[in-house]
C-alpha cells in the first residue's frame, strides 16, 4: 500500500502548494483586522501547508510527535495541531489527551504569544500569563518551538517580498 | 557572651608583616600606568554580549551520541563536563595575563539547555536586534540551537523532568510557580549561588583531589560488601569526581598547547614571551600546586570556568580573594618576584575575566529584571577563624582595583568589624565608594557571623563566612547554602488577605479560605489571616523547591563543584546529597517594605483611627486607588506609619513580620538535612513590583518594589526625615532572624562644590561607624545627585525620599 500513501501524499503537497497562496493572503488581512477572526485557524492552517511544501519549515518537524489543543475558555474556538511523521495536521475540535493544551482569552492572547513580533509587538507573553489571558497545561517547551515556526511564517508574510507560490521549492513526500 | 565579644576573641596571635605597604591607597598605581589594563577595560566596555552556543552544542553531541543510558547520573554529568572541558576552543582573544574563558565569545550568555535555555527558542531569529540588550547570534548559531539542541532537552529540562514526575494535573506549587508572581525557584535555572572552596586547588592542585578520589575509591571498593547502595553511590561519587576533574585540567592543558603555538607564531619578543608565560602557567595549574601569585590567580580562574562547565553562571563567586590569595601574594612580595603594582594589574585582568559572561535573557526577563544575574561577588576584609584582623596589604590591592575598574561587576562585598579592623581600613572602603561609586556592599562583621552562629555554625566558620550577590551570607566552601533557592514575593500574602484566598486579579482560590477581612473587629484579626496566608504561599514555596531538588539530586548532581567544598570528599557524598559541613536553603523575599507600610496602614488607618473602612481599603486596592480613592491614597501614603522611622507600629509590624518569616522557614528541614534561611536580598524587585497590583500603603499598581529592607520613605510629611532615625529603625532589627543576610540600599549626595571633602568622607564613615555599632548587618552606597530611593545629605542628616512608585511612569 506505500505507493497509495506517495500518492496521496504527492496529492496533499500539490493541493499545499495550490491553496498556500490564498492562505497568506486571508491571514495578512485577518492580522491587519481589529478583531483578529479566525486567527488561530488561519495560522495553524498556514503553518501546516508551510510545513507540507517548504522544506525548510518541514524539518522543524521531522522527529517530533506532539499534539496541541488551542482552545478559548469557553470553547467557541477549539482546534486541534498534531505533529507527527514529518507533518503537521491541523482539526477542528478537539483531540483526546493532548500534550499541550492553550488557553487563551481570545485571539489578541493567542497573537502576543504566536505572532510576536507582528502587528502589536508591545504585547507581552508573561503579562498575559499574569492577567490570566493566556494559561497552559503540559510542557511549554513545545509551546515555544511552536511560536518559533509562527514568529517565522508571519515575518516572512510581513517581509516586503513575502514568497510567492511559484518561489516555493516542492517537498519531497513526508516519510512513511 | 556579647556578639562583638565572641567575634573579637583572640585565640591566636596577629600575624607579622600583613600590613607593608607605605600608602595602603596605592595612589601610584593608575589606569595611565596600566596601559594593558586601560586598553583591556575600554574593549571590555564596549563588548556587545553574544550567545554562546558551545556548551550546549557540545554537550548535546555528547547526550545523542556518546551517553551511555545506564551509567548513574553522576558519572553521564561528569563524563559531559569532560567532553565538553576536552573539546572546547582554547582561546586567547587579546592580551589579558590570565588564560581561559567562560565562554567562546568577548561577552558571551553561555545556554544551558538543561535549565532555562529553551525559554528563548521564540526569539531565536530576534534576539539579536531587540530594542533591549540584544545578544547576539549568527544564523548558523540559531540552526544549531533550532534543529539540533533544543528538539534534544524538549522534555529533559529540570523542569519539565518534574512536570512528567507529577503528572496531571499539576499540583498547586507547581502552578503557582508558573504564574510567575508568587514565587521563582532558583533550581528551575541553576543550583550555582554559593562559594566554593580554591584553596586546595591553589595549595595541592587538582591532581591532589584526584588522587583523594582515587584512593577513597579504592578503599571502600575493597572493603563493601554486596549489594551496599551506600558504598555503591560512594564509588560513583568519586569516579565522578575524578573524570569532571580531568575535564578542567584538559582545557587548562590545551590552554597551554595553544599559548605556545601562538609564541611560536608571535613575531615580536614581547608577545612570545608573554606566551610562553601563559603556557607555562596553563601546564602547571589547575593540575599542580601554585607556585607564585600568578599562578594562584590563573589556578583559581580556571576552577572558575571549570564550574560553569557544570553549573549554570549565576552567582558562582570566588569569595574571599584577600585571603585565599595571601599567601601567594605575601611568599611573591616578599621575595621579589612582585610589586604591590604588578598585583594590581594582575588582580585588573581577574576583574575583567570575571566579567567575560553575561546572563542569557529572554526579552520579557530583560525587560522585567534588567539584565540582573550572573554576576560574581568577592569579599573582602573583616575578621579571620580566628577573630583576628584578617586586612592586609593585598585587600588594599584589591581595593584600588575596584577602584580602578569601577565596573558594576563583579561585585564587592566588603566586611568590618568594628573594634578588631582598622579604622584606616573603613576610611579607605568609604573613599572607594566616593571615588569610584564602585559596587561594594559593606557589612557588619559583627551581627553577620552572629547570626551565622545562631544558625549552628561553629564560630571559625562563621567568621570566616563570604558573600553571595550583596548580601546572602555563607560559611566558605563550607556552606552549600543553595542561595536564592526560594524568592518569595510577601505582597502576595497581603493580596490573599484582603481577597479571601482569591487575588484581586482572579477567581482562582489560590490561598487558603480565611475570613471575608471587612467583618475583621480588630487589627489582630487581620494579621491572623495574613499569618495563614503567608504561611500557606512559604509552604508551597519549600514544596515545590524540595520537589525540584530532587529532580536535581537524582538527574545533575554536581561532582565538580562537591570536590571544592569541605565535605563531600571525605564523605563520598555530592553536594546535592548534604555531603557540605552546612546545607541550608536561602529564602530571599521581595516587597518587605511595602508589606511592612500595608501592614502599618491596615492597622492605623482602618482599626486605630478610622480614618476608611476596610471595605473602602479593598475597593480602592481593588481600582488601584482610582477615583473616589485618590484622597485615600494620599492620606495612606503621607500619613501612615512608615518601615525605616521610630513609629512603634512599624517598628512592631517590622519585627513581627520578620519572626514570622523566620519562624515558618526555620521550621522546615531541606532536602539536604538543612534549615531554611529567609533573606531580603536586592533581586527581582522590580520584575515583582512591575507585575503586581496595588497595596494598602498606597503603592500603585505596576510600580518596582524597594529592594532587601530598604525602606520606602522618610519620616514625616514631604518626605523629608533623619536618616539616623531610618538606620536605627533597621539597625533595631535582630540579626539573628535574618540568616540569609538583608541588603539595604541608600543613596547619598555627593560632595558638593567646594565642600571640604575630608570632612565628608568622616561623616561617611561615622555613619556606617554608627549604623553598625546599632546592630545594622550591610548597606550599600550609590552617589547620586538626583535621588530615586532613600537619598541621605550627609551634611544635614536628612533623608530625602522620593517613593519609588510615585511616578506615573508604566512600561
Amino acid at each position: 500500500m506505500s505507493w497509495l500513501r506517495s500518492l496521496s501524499d504527492r496529492w496533499r503537497t500539490l493541493w499545499a502548494k495550490l491553496s498556500i497562496h490564498r492562505a497568506q493572503t486571508k491571514l495578512s488581512a485577518c492580522l491587519a483586522s481589529a478583531t483578529l477572526d479566525e486567527l488561530p485557524e488561519l495560522l495553524l492552517r498556514l503553518l501546516s501547508l508551510r510545513v507540507r511544501v517548504d522544506p525548510a519549515f518541514r524539518r522543524n518537524v521531522e522527529g517530533c510527535e506532539v499534539s496541541y489543543v488551542l482552545r478559548t475558555e469557553d470553547r467557541s474556538v477549539l482546534l486541534s495541531a498534531i505533529i507527527g511523521r514529518g507533518d503537521l495536521e491541523v482539526r477542528t475540535g478537539a483531540i483526546n489527551n493532548p500534550d499541550v493544551e492553550l488557553v487563551f482569552e481570545d485571539n489578541e492572547a493567542l497573537e502576543r504569544l504566536l505572532c510576536r513580533p507582528g502587528p502589536r509587538p508591545e504585547r507581552e507573553l508573561v503579562a498575559a500569563i499574569i492577567r490570566d489571558e493566556l494559561r497552559y497545561l503540559g510542557n511549554p517547551n513545545y509551546l515555544n518551538k511552536l511560536a518559533y515556526l509562527t514568529r517565522q511564517l508571519i515575518r516572512e508574510l510581513q517581509a516586503p517580498a513575502a514568497p510567492a507560490r511559484a518561489e516555493i521549492r516542492p517537498a519531497p513526500p513526508a516519510a512513511a | 557572651m556579647s556578639s562583638s565579644a565572641r567575634i573579637t576573641t583572640i585565640t591566636a596571635p596577629l600575624e607579622r608583616d600583613r600590613i607593608t605597604l607605605s600608602d595602603h591607597r596605592l595612589a601610584h598605581v593608575t589606569l595611565a600606568s596600566m596601559p594593558r589594563v586601560a586598553r583591556l577595560r575600554a574593549r571590555q566596555l564596549e563588548a556587545k554580549a553574544e550567545i554562546c552556543i558551545e556548551r550546549a552544542k557540545l554537550i548535546t553531541e555528547y547526550m545523542t551520541e556518546l551517553a551511555d543510558a545506564h551509567a548513574p547520573a553522576a558519572i553521564v554529568v561528569a563524563r559531559r563536563v569532560r567532553h565538553y572541558l576536552s573539546r572546547r576552543q582554547a582561546i586567547f582573544r587579546d592580551d589579558n595575563l590570565l588564560a581561559g574563558s567562560t565562554t567562546s565569545k568577548q561577552l558571551g550568555a553561555p545556554i544551558y539547555p538543561e535549565l532555562l535555555g529553551l525559554s528563548i527558542w521564540p526569539e531565536l531569529d530576534t534576539i539579536s536586534a531587540r530594542a533591549t540588550t540584544p545578544q547576539r547570534l549568527s544564523a548558523a548559531e540559531i540552526e544549531t540551537l533550532n534543529l539540533e539542541v533544543f528538539p534534544y532537552w524538549i522534555d529533559e529540562t529540570v523542569i519539565e523532568i518534574l512536570r512528567a514526575r507529577l503528572g496531571k494535573p499539576p499540583p498547586l506549587c507547581l502552578r503557582l510557580l508558573e504564574k510567575l508572581t508568587f514565587y521563582a525557584c532558583g533550581k528551575v535555572g541553576g543550583v550555582s549561588h554559593c562559594v566554593p572552596r580554591h584553596e586546595r586547588v591553589l595549595h595541592e592542585g587538582m591532581d591532589a583531589l584526584i588522587a583523594e578520589a582515587q584512593a577513597r575509591e579504592l578503599d571502600i571498593e575493597l572493603s563493601r560488601e554486596l549489594g551496599d547502595a551506600d558504598a555503591e553511590a560512594q564509588v560513583v561519587f568519586y569516579q565522578a569526581a575524578q573524570l569532571a576533574l580531568r575535564g578542567a585540567i584538559e582545557h587548562a592543558t590545551a590552554l597551554a598547547s595553544k599559548a605556545r603555538a601562538l609564541a611560536r607564531a608571535a613575531t615580536d619578543g614581547t608577545t612570545r614571551r608573554e606566551y610562553e608565560a601563559l603556557a607555562e602557567v596553563c601546564s602547571r595549574v589547575p593540575a599542580k600546586p601554585a607556585r607564585s601569585f600568578r599562578e594562584a590567580l590563573n589556578s583559581l580562574w580556571l576552577n572558575q570556568i571549570a564550574l560553569h562547565a557544570e553549573n549554570a553562571n549565576l552567582g558562582l563567586s570566588p569569595g574571599r580573594l584577600d585571603q585565599v590569595l595571601w599567601p601567594f601574594y605575601q611568599r611573591d612580595v616578599a621575595a621579589g618576584r612582585l610589586t604591590p603594582a604588578q598585583a594590581v594589574e594582575l588582580c585588573c585582568c581577574l576583574w575583567l575575566k570575571l566579567t567575560d559572561n553575561t546572563a542569557l535573557m529572554t526579552e520579557t526577563a530583560e525587560l522585567l529584571g534588567g539584565g540582573v544575574g550572573s554576576t560574581p561577588a568577592l569579599t573582602l576584609g573583616g575578621v579571620d577563624g580566628h577573630g583576628r584582623d584578617a586586612v592586609n596589604d593585598l585587600t588594599y590591592v584589591l581595593l584600588r582595583t575596584a577602584e580602578l575598574m569601577a565596573l558594576p561587576a563583579p561585585v564587592v562585598n566588603a566586611r568590618y568589624c568594628f573594634d578588631v579592623n582598622d579604622l584606616r581600613y573603613r576610611d579607605r572602603l568609604v573613599e572607594v565608594i566616593v571615588n569610584a561609586d564602585a559596587s561594594v556592599a559593606i557589612h557588619s562583621d559583627v551581627a553577620d557571623i552572629e547570626t551565622l552562629i545562631n544558625q549552628g555554625q561553629r564560630p571559625e566558620h562563621a567568621r570566616d563566612y563570604a558573600i553571595v550577590g550583596r548580601a546572602a551570607l555563607v560559611s566558605s566552601g563550607r556552606d552549600y547554602a543553595a542561595a536564592s533557592a526560594i524568592t518569595l514575593n510577601l505582597a502576595q500574602a497581603v493580596d490573599l488577605t484582603l481577597f479571601q484566598g482569591k487575588t484581586s486579579r482572579g477567581p482562582e482560590q489560590i490561598g487558603p479560605y480565611t475570613p471575608d477581612p471587612r467583618e475583621f473587629s480588630g487589627y489582630e484579626d487581620f494579621w491572623a489571616a495574613f499569618a495563614t496566608q503567608l504561611r500557606a504561599q512559604i509552604e508551597r514555596a519549600i514544596e515545590i523547591n524540595e520537589l525540584l531538588s530532587r529532580v536535581h539530586q537524582d538527574l545533575l548532581p554536581t561532582p565538580l563543584l562537591s570536590t571544592l567544598f569541605e565535605g563531600p570528599l571525605a564523605l563520598g557524598r555530592d553536594l546535592l546529597r548534604g555531603g557540605a559541613v552546612y546545607n541550608s536553603s536561602g529564602a530571599t523575599h521581595v516587597a518587605f517594605p511595602e508589606v511592612c507600610d500595608s501592614l502599618n496602614a491596615i492597622e492605623v488607618a482602618v482599626f486605630r483611627d478610622g480614618r476608611a473602612t476596610m471595605a473602602e481599603l479593598i475597593e480602592a486596592v481593588r481600582s488601584d486607588f482610582a477615583p473616589p480613592y485618590t484622597q485615600l491614597r494620599d492620606d495612606l501614603v503621607h500619613n501612615m506609619p512608615r518601615l525605616g522611622t521610630g513609629d512603634p507600629v512599624a517598628l512592631r509590624n517590622s519585627n513581627r513580620l520578620l519572626d514570622l518569616i523566620y519562624d515558618v522557614y526555620q521550621s522546615h528541614t531541606n532536602y539536604r538535612g538543612g534549615p531554611y534561611r529567609p533573606a531580603y536580598w536586592t533581586t527581582s524587585h522590580v520584575s515583582h513590583g512591575e507585575l503586581f497590583g496595588a497595596l494598602p500603603s498606597g503603592r500603585r499598581a505596576r510600580r518596582p518594589f524597594n529592594p532587601g529592607i530598604t525602606p520606602t520613605i522618610a519620616a514625616t510629611p514631604g518626605g523629608t526625615g533623619a536618616l539616623h532615625e531610618l538606620l536605627d529603625a533597621l539597625a533595631s532589627f535582630d540579626s539573628r532572624s535574618i540568616p540569609g543576610g538583608a541588603a539595604v540600599e541608600l543613596e547619598l549626595g555627593p560632595p558638593r562644590p567646594g565642600e571640604d571633602r575630608r570632612l565628608y568622607l568622616e561623616r561617611f564613615a561615622t555613619l556606617v561607624e554608627d549604623y553598625f555599632r546599632q546592630g545594622g548587618m550591610q548597606a550599600q552606597f550609590h552617589l547620586r545627585a538626583q535621588p530615586s530611593r532613600p537619598h541621605c545629605d550627609l551634611e544635614t542628616g536628612a533623608v530625602i525620599s522620593r517613593l519609588p512608585w510615585s511616578s506615573e511612569r508604566r512600561r
